[in-house]
């Protein structure tokens, strides 16, 4: 059933021009339509400026990363996704442990595609906003070299922003 | 997720998020009210002077933790000085400050203008004193504003030259506005305006309240006091929300991109003891200025304001989507806005047949015998709300089901009750159907849990409100 449209399609409409996508990390290819891949501004600055090949090298992003990218560029190209729909993928997409929410903000910020970059900013928000430090050290592994004196000094000057926390 | 199980699994124990350049790591932390943006100094140097370069600020004095004490203003008052002194970045591009507290006119306005003049796109100020206030002018002049709300109980003066170039969405709420030649020189000072908001404003000495703006799409005015005249004149506006008591007249010169809107107006007792044809007919002027509509919503006290002014109903020509909140004035309406809907595709009841339905009103003996256009033609959908399980409704949807001929569904969801006795169940099921593809969807929704039920009364399925599904 699904193949019928899609031929109908073929048939009527000049065959879709596509992007590949290549990880530099491990070498993962992707091939994408373009209008999906344009979502990024790198990309399209790219192709706009015919500096785009035939396949488009993406660096320091893995090919997990990658993929989930290219599955929020593609729910957003798609033009009969409602906006509750959208959510709801973006939340399935951002619902990853910490380090590949870093990964992802990394990419979205490289690719600079804006929507990705704010569901994932706003989800590594989120996760620190109602923990206390100690659990945020822990969770983001982020190592306290403050001296006792310091951090006392630290506390002390921001006094009205420690408040609430434990 | 779980962010600490997700640690555990994870052997790498790297610092990556300190790791992340400066620019990213403060877009993150400006996802953060600013209160807590500051407490990650507390995490390693790296953090200590991240929050100097935030681009947004968020500053909430209701973010404190010991509601035994109150809100300590002298703290929060120091903690504003301190971000906005120790920035070591000049643009700011949102700032919101929200007081629940009283504090010193003077600390308010010396915050926003710092704020202002530093290429601010949002301002977002909510804020209460005891006394009308005045605010700093300088908002009036700020070129590089987007976005603008204000609420607060404050007299806005507004300067003789506003000049907000770049100002696409204004928010205005609970203010004060001395009269109609500040609101004319607040529009004309917003060529770019795209979505207009006045909400529980006073607006006691403007004689007139001429919105002539046209590059607005989105307006809303909602309980604003004052017996104020109000003209609209704007040429693309797609979408107009009025909530309150009828004004003392529409003069509507140009709506006709008008798509959607949301109507709730009312007369007072006053309005409606002493003049009420003279209100009636400002009711019937603006329910015929917006004939051309796609979406409309009407609410109960509308339709009873409509039904009080006698007034003749104008054919709805591209009406496809009616949503409507009855009550027994607005039943007697009914067959005649059904009848002025020739197109309608949509009928939805949002606040159910009537808020306390009583069965010996017989409201389906108010629905004409023949049958309307749209039910015979085009009604497709009709969804029903808080669904109450009397006779009187049921005999409605019977009513609907045996006329609609093109009637594809019937939802009916209740959140007055759990669950849908097997004995309505059954009957609904077995109604005689006009349209014999309309298929009846039944509902409860109770405490974020959606079921559906079935002729058996059994649920098939339960759907998790969204908020729950994001878990």
């Amino acid at each position: 059933m699904a193949s019928a449209p899609e031929n109908e399609k073929n048939a009527s409409a000049p065959e879709k021009k596509t992007l590949t996508l290549k990880s530099m990390i491990n070498n993962e290819e992707f091939v994408v339509d373009e209008h999906v891949a344009l979502q990024s501004v790198t990309i399209k600055n790219m192709v706009d400026s015919d500096c785009a090949g035939d396949v488009i090298p993406v660096p320091t992003i893995s090919g997990e990363i990658l993929a989930l990218v290219i599955e929020y560029c593609k729910n957003h190209a798609n033009p009969s996704a409602s906006e509750d729909d959208l959510k709801k993928a973006d939340a399935g997409i951002v619902a990853k442990d910490i380090y590949t929410l870093i990964d992802l903000v990394l990419a979205a910020n490289f690719l600079d595609i804006k929507g990705l970059l704010e569901v994932t900013s706003q989800k590594i928000a989120d996760s620190i906003k109602d923990l206390p430090h100690q659990d945020v050290r822990e969770i983001f592994g982020v190592e306290n070299d403050y001296t006792p004196e310091e951090e006392a000094a630290v506390r002390a000057e921001h006094d009205w922003a420690f408040e609430g926390f434990p | 997720m779980n962010f600490k199980e997700a640690q555990v699994e994870k052997t790498e124990d790297d610092d990556r998020i300190s790791a992340l350049p400066d620019g990213l790591l403060c877009h993150i932390l400006s996802f953060l009210p600013t209160k807590y943006a500051v407490a990650t100094t507390i995490l390693s140097t790296r953090w200590k002077y991240l929050f100097t370069w935030l681009p947004d600020l968020d500053l909430d004095d209701t973010l404190l933790s010991c509601p035994e004490d109150g809100i300590d203003v002298d703290r929060f008052t120091n903690f504003v000085y301190r971000v906005l002194l120790l920035r070591k970045t000049w643009h700011i591009n949102r700032f919101r400050l929200l007081c629940c507290e009283q504090y010193d006119v003077s600390h308010v306005n010396a915050w926003i203008c710092s704020a202002l003049w530093r290429n601010l796109k949002e301002l977002d100020v909510s804020f209460y004193a005891e006394e009308f206030g005045m605010l700093s002018s300088d908002i009036f002049t700020c070129r590089t504003l987007a976005f603008l709300k204000i609420v607060g109980i404050l007299i806005l003066k507004v300067p003789f030259s506003v000049c907000l170039p770049n100002l696409k969405i204004l928010h205005l709420c609970c203010l004060k506005l001395a009269d109609d030649d500040s609101i004319r020189r607040i529009f004309s000072g917003c060529p770019m305006l795209e979505e207009l908001e006045l909400r529980k404003c006073t607006l006691e000495n403007v004689e007139m309240l001429h919105i002539s703006i046209p590059s607005l799409k989105s307006l809303a005015l909602q309980y604003c006091r004052g017996n104020y005249q109000i003209v609209l004149d704007a040429t693309i506006l797609g979408y107009f929300k009025y909530h309150g008591i009828v004004a003392g007249g529409y003069l509507v010169k140009n709506l006709k991109s008008l798509v959607k809107a949301h109507l709730s107006v009312w007369l007072t007792r006053d309005q409606m003891e002493e003049a009420s044809l003279h209100y009636g007919y400002f009711v019937e002027k603006l329910v015929n200025e917006i004939s051309g509509i796609k979406f409309l919503h009407l609410s109960d006290l509308t339709l009873e304001a409509i039904d009080c002014s006698h007034c003749s109903l104008p054919t709805f020509h591209n009406l496809t989507h009616l949503e409507l909140g009855v009550n027994i004035n607005g039943w007697q309406l009914l067959p005649d806005l059904l009848d002025s809907s020739p197109n309608l595709e949509v009928l939805d009841f949002v606040e159910g047949f009537l808020e306390h339905t009583a069965d010996e009103w017989n409201l389906h003996c108010r629905l004409p015998e023949r049958v309307p256009i749209c039910l015979s033609q085009c009604l497709k959908e009709i969804v029903v709300r808080e669904f109450g399980r009397c006779e009187d409704e049921l005999k409605l949807i019977e009513y609907f089901l045996s006329r609609g001929k093109v009637l594809k569904k019937i939802t009916i969801n209740t959140n007055i009750f759990q669950s849908w006795p097997s004995s309505i169940c059954r009957r609904l099921f077995v109604f005689p159907k006009c349209s014999k593809t309309c298929q009846i969807v039944l509902g409860t929704c109770q405490d974020n849990e959606y079921r559906l039920w079935t002729a058996e009364g059994e649920k098939t399925k339960v759907l998790l409100d969204e908020s729950l599904c994001l878990e």
